[in-house]
């Protein structure tokens, strides 16, 4: 257990390695990227709040993901709810028309859409980039809440059948807090799914209509980068390991993530 | 009961079927106002799904039931004015016990006074004063049992249907809530349809039982008729226990009939339809056997006990008469002392506990 | 019980994600399908060129296509093993902890998914600097002088591929593992079985099915993968994705651009399904015991 356990830390460190560094690059006072920093100066954490493209692009992602977010649930909620209960003919074949999308590989999908888009002049707008994402994170909602929607006890609904609630009242009343779990956990990994996406953004945000990962790439494949990017980076990483501390000590992680496969 | 012109429910040749098994066949029932009927049955019986059909969980395929004097197979649950408790009770896990009992009101947009009010007195009444601001998973199993119920007559039902609500309890909790569930009725005077298994229970705390077997009612009465005049085996050995025969009637003359089960002799009252060489089956309760020491009046059976279970309030014997075996159930012996295996003994049957049942008798 | 619902309200639920499944999936699959077929672009003036295979020949026939797939295939079968190789120990270990400890090793494999990938490419990218930490930490043990020229070469794609994969690979593995419960394993011990055997005969054929998934997951994920191979691999390691982007995008040349990803498509699947096909026979074949 003992090789085990250094083994384990040894790529514990290692994966945080490359996190850790953004910090002490984006420390320095220069404005070139080096390790070890020159001179010690906090000007490009400052300068994240006077970039005004790096901001609205983080504004973009974040309405994007929750735009993207709510969509799903309001979608694959429904969804579940026919598929389990239902007794349809062609469960199986349906469940796996919905998970589809995550067996092609994305920059295949990224690039069918780029050329359907194009004739319908969705290409490069918000709608179509909020499409794109509800294909590949409606498989994940759907099986999350699948999961959640198979643990409901029915007997509560009839319940309040027997008591006089039309179903709309069951529903909003009884159902859906018995769900909240579901759809909160739902609500937030949906949201860093698409935040955090690169390809179909990419290719399908328009020109000055960037979100954060896709303006961080153009910076540093393309456009050069000051160390303002490491500082943004270590930003990221830091709310990233806070969301997931939070999230793993609630409502547990590994129960939702591993649903997807 | 006399019937009356507006019975609260009635089945008219109800009929379900699930995936070509037939649950229910063209049942038919009646139920009175205020009545405390029990459908007792056997799983798979269909007294659940009985119920299930009248709450409006489930449609008939055939047949229709009356909600005093209405069809109501248009109807849906929320519209029949009906009280509901589940076996597992389904309280709402995310509210605490004064908004599960005053769901009903509130989805009634019942002012809040008035619900404040009518939820006091359903705890007054189910003796649970206090506990409104608790939650379901803070409470023991008999007092969601209680909340259940409180739930379910907040909204003063036409009609109490309660689903083997007591088979989650144990058994001390079984008997006191046997007695609450009494007490609520006679005091309420609501309408209660009790769907159970447990015979106890049914003959604890029913106007009326009817007994079920796969999908029909063999016998609807009084506790007292269905215990001793059970009309057919299956009730007879279902309800309580019975020792059953089947007997070669041998002789019938100056009103008394003579049956024989090999060296088992018995003795009933003649009654029109039984004439010599026929077989019927006779049963009798263990309890109804009378145990003499040997050599003790006539006209009874010599046995010998083979075996002696001491019960505390009672004792049990295994007898044998000749190749029939009894179950004898008596008293504790004033004197202490108890019959042991090999010991001879005396049983006669007294003519009025002999139970006649169906000839040849279809086996239970 | 409540009556199940109507089919006709269960079908009027599923038309939001049928309609979208349809019309933005669907359609544009077969749409890109048909474009690969094409001899040239459509245009204006030409809206529906003739139908010809003649840019999957070209793919098929070009050397430089072929070991442009080759090297796909590579980076995907290296980049699956190691992260594989890696992630079970951890995934073991994972489920042998709890608390704490748990949440921190937790939170450094998963934490591609939570970070965007980008920053964690970010920090490779400076760690492998010609003068970056990892020359720096070698040059002060005497062992190289001078620039390393590591970004740019195949070693450097694979290690950032397997940083960003590795979470997929532990989720399930984690999952898979959780399910195999202590008493079994102990109950080998206690019958005297080495740990090597232990391993063998035991936990590996109990999660076989968490492997193959991985293992599908993985190599279909870094195949198809494009972030790394552009920042971090260059035009040293060409790989499929980066020619579909440059063709989709900058060329515009999207019947080739297309053809080539169908090719990758069926690469990822063909191997997807043969491996999972293989590892069926051999779990037929072999006489895996239970305990």
């Amino acid at each position: 257990m003992v090789g085990l356990r250094i083994f384990v830390y040894v790529v514990i460190a290692l994966m945080l390695l490359p996190v850790l560094i953004t910090f002490p690059v984006a420390l320095t006072a220069t404005s070139r990227i080096s390790f070890p920093p020159i001179g010690l100066s906090m000007r490009w954490f400052a300068s994240i709040l006077t970039d005004q493209v790096l901001l609205q692009s983080i504004a973009r992602s974040f309405w994007l993901a929750l735009t993207v977010a709510a969509l799903s649930i309001a979608i694959a909620l429904p969804c579940a709810f026919a598929v389990q209960r239902g007794r349809l003919r062609y469960r199986n074949a349906l469940e796996t028309l919905i998970t589809s999308p995550r067996m092609i590989p994305q920059i295949v999908f990224v690039l069918a859409l780029l050329v359907y888009f194009e004739p319908i002049r969705l290409a490069q707008k918000f709608a179509g980039l909020v499409i794109a994402h509800l294909v590949i994170t409606i498989p994940f909602a759907f099986r999350t809440l699948l999961v959640s929607v198979s643990t409901l006890d029915r007997r509560l609904e009839a319940s309040s059948d027997v008591l006089g609630a039309t179903p709309l009242q069951t529903f909003r009343l009884i159902v859906l807090p018995q769900l909240k779990t579901g759809l909160i956990a739902s609500f937030i990994f949906t949201f860093i799914l698409s935040f955090n996406n690169v390809t179909l953004a990419l290719f399908l945000s328009g020109i000055g209509q960037r979100t954060l990962p896709v303006e961080m790439f153009t910076r540093m494949n393309v456009a050069g980068m000051t160390p303002v990017i490491p500082a943004i980076s270590f930003v990221l990483s830091v709310v990233g390991v806070l969301l997931f501390v939070v999230l793993d000590r609630t409502i547990g992680v590994y129960r939702f993530l591993a649903a997807r496969e | 009961m006399r019937a009356t012109a507006n019975p609260v429910l009635r089945f008219d040749r109800v009929s379900k079927a699930f995936q070509g098994q037939i649950v229910l066949n063209e049942l038919t029932l009646e139920m009175q106002q205020g009545e405390f009927l029990t459908l007792l049955g056997p799983s798979g019986c269909g007294k659940t799904t009985s119920l299930n059909l009248v709450a409006g969980l489930l449609r008939p395929d055939a047949g229709t039931i009356f909600l005093r004097g209405k069809p109501v197979d248009s109807l849906p649950p929320r519209r029949r004015g009906l009280g509901l408790v589940f076996q597992s009770w389904a309280l709402f896990p995310h509210m605490n016990v004064f908004d599960n009992i005053g769901f009903g009101l509130k989805i009634r947009s019942a002012p809040s006074t008035e619900i404040r009010k009518r939820v006091g007195e359903m705890l007054d009444l189910v003796r649970l004063p206090g506990v409104g601001e608790k939650f379901p998973s803070q409470l023991s199993g008999g007092m969601q049992q209680r909340v259940a119920l409180a739930r379910a007559l907040v909204t003063r039902p036409d009609l109490l249907l309660l689903d083997e609500p007591l088979s989650n309890l144990d058994a001390a909790l079984r008997k006191e809530m046997q007695i609450e569930l009494r007490r609520i009725h006679s005091q309420l005077r609501v309408s209660t349809l009790l769907v159970t298994h447990s015979q106890e229970e049914a003959l604890m705390m029913s106007d009326r039982i009817a007994v079920m077997r796969s999908g029909i009612i063999e016998c609807i009465d009084t506790p007292q008729r269905v215990y001793n005049q059970p009309p057919t085996r299956f009730v007879c050995t279902f309800v309580g226990e019975a020792n059953t025969f089947k007997c070669r009637v041998d002789e019938v003359a100056h009103g008394e009939a003579k049956l024989s089960c090999g060296a088992l002799k018995i003795v009933v009252g003649a009654r029109p339809g039984i004439v010599a060489g026929q077989t019927v089956v006779a049963a009798i309760r263990p309890e109804n056997v009378v145990l003499a020491a040997a050599g003790a009046g006539s006209g009874s059976n010599d046995a010998v006990i083979v075996d002696a279970v001491f019960k505390g309030n009672n004792i049990s014997y295994s007898a044998v008469v000749g190749s029939e075996m009894l179950n004898v159930v008596t008293p504790p012996p004033a004197d202490g002392c108890t019959l042991a295996k090999g010991d001879k003994v005396l049983l006669s049957f007294p003519k009025s506990k002999v139970i006649l049942l169906e000839a040849g008798g279809v086996d239970a | 019980m409540p009556r199940p619902a109507p089919q006709a309200m269960s079908l009027a639920l599923l038309v939001p994600i049928l309609l979208l499944l349809i019309f933005f999936f669907l359609f544009p699959l077969a749409y890109l399908l048909y474009l690969s077929s094409l001899a040239q672009q459509p245009t204006l003036q030409n809206p529906l060129p003739e139908l010809s295979s003649i840019n999957y020949l070209k793919i098929l026939q070009d050397s430089f296509y072929l070991s442009m797939s080759l090297n796909s295939t590579l980076v995907g079968l290296s980049t699956t093993f190691l992260t594989i190789a890696i992630a079970y120990p951890v995934a073991f270990y994972i489920t042998r902890i709890s608390g704490w400890e748990r949440t921190l090793v937790s939170v450094a494999c998963l934490l591609p998914i939570f970070v965007n990938v980008i920053v964690g490419i970010l920090g490779w990218y400076i760690l492998l600097l010609p003068f970056g930490i990892v020359q720096q930490a070698l040059a002060g043990l005497g062992i190289v002088s001078g620039p390393l020229q590591l970004l740019r070469t195949f070693p450097a794609l694979v290690a950032v591929l397997v940083y960003e994969h590795l979470p997929f690979a532990v989720l399930i593995l984690v999952s898979s593992l959780q399910a195999i419960p202590t008493d079994k394993i102990n109950a080998a011990r206690v019958l005297g079985a080495s740990v090597p055997r232990i391993v063998l005969s035991l936990i590996i054929p109990l999660t076989m099915p968490g492997l193959v998934a991985c293992v599908i997951l993985v190599f279909s994920l870094s195949a198809s993968s494009y972030l790394a191979p552009i920042l971090i691999g260059g035009q040293r390691t060409p790989v499929l994705p980066l020619a579909i982007f440059s063709y989709g995008t900058e060329l515009h040349n999207w019947p080739l651009a297309a053809a080539l990803s169908f090719v990758l498509l069926v690469l990822v699947v063909a191997i997807s399904y043969g491996f999972s096909a293989a590892m069926n026979r051999i779990a037929k074949l072999g006489q895996w015991e239970f305990v």
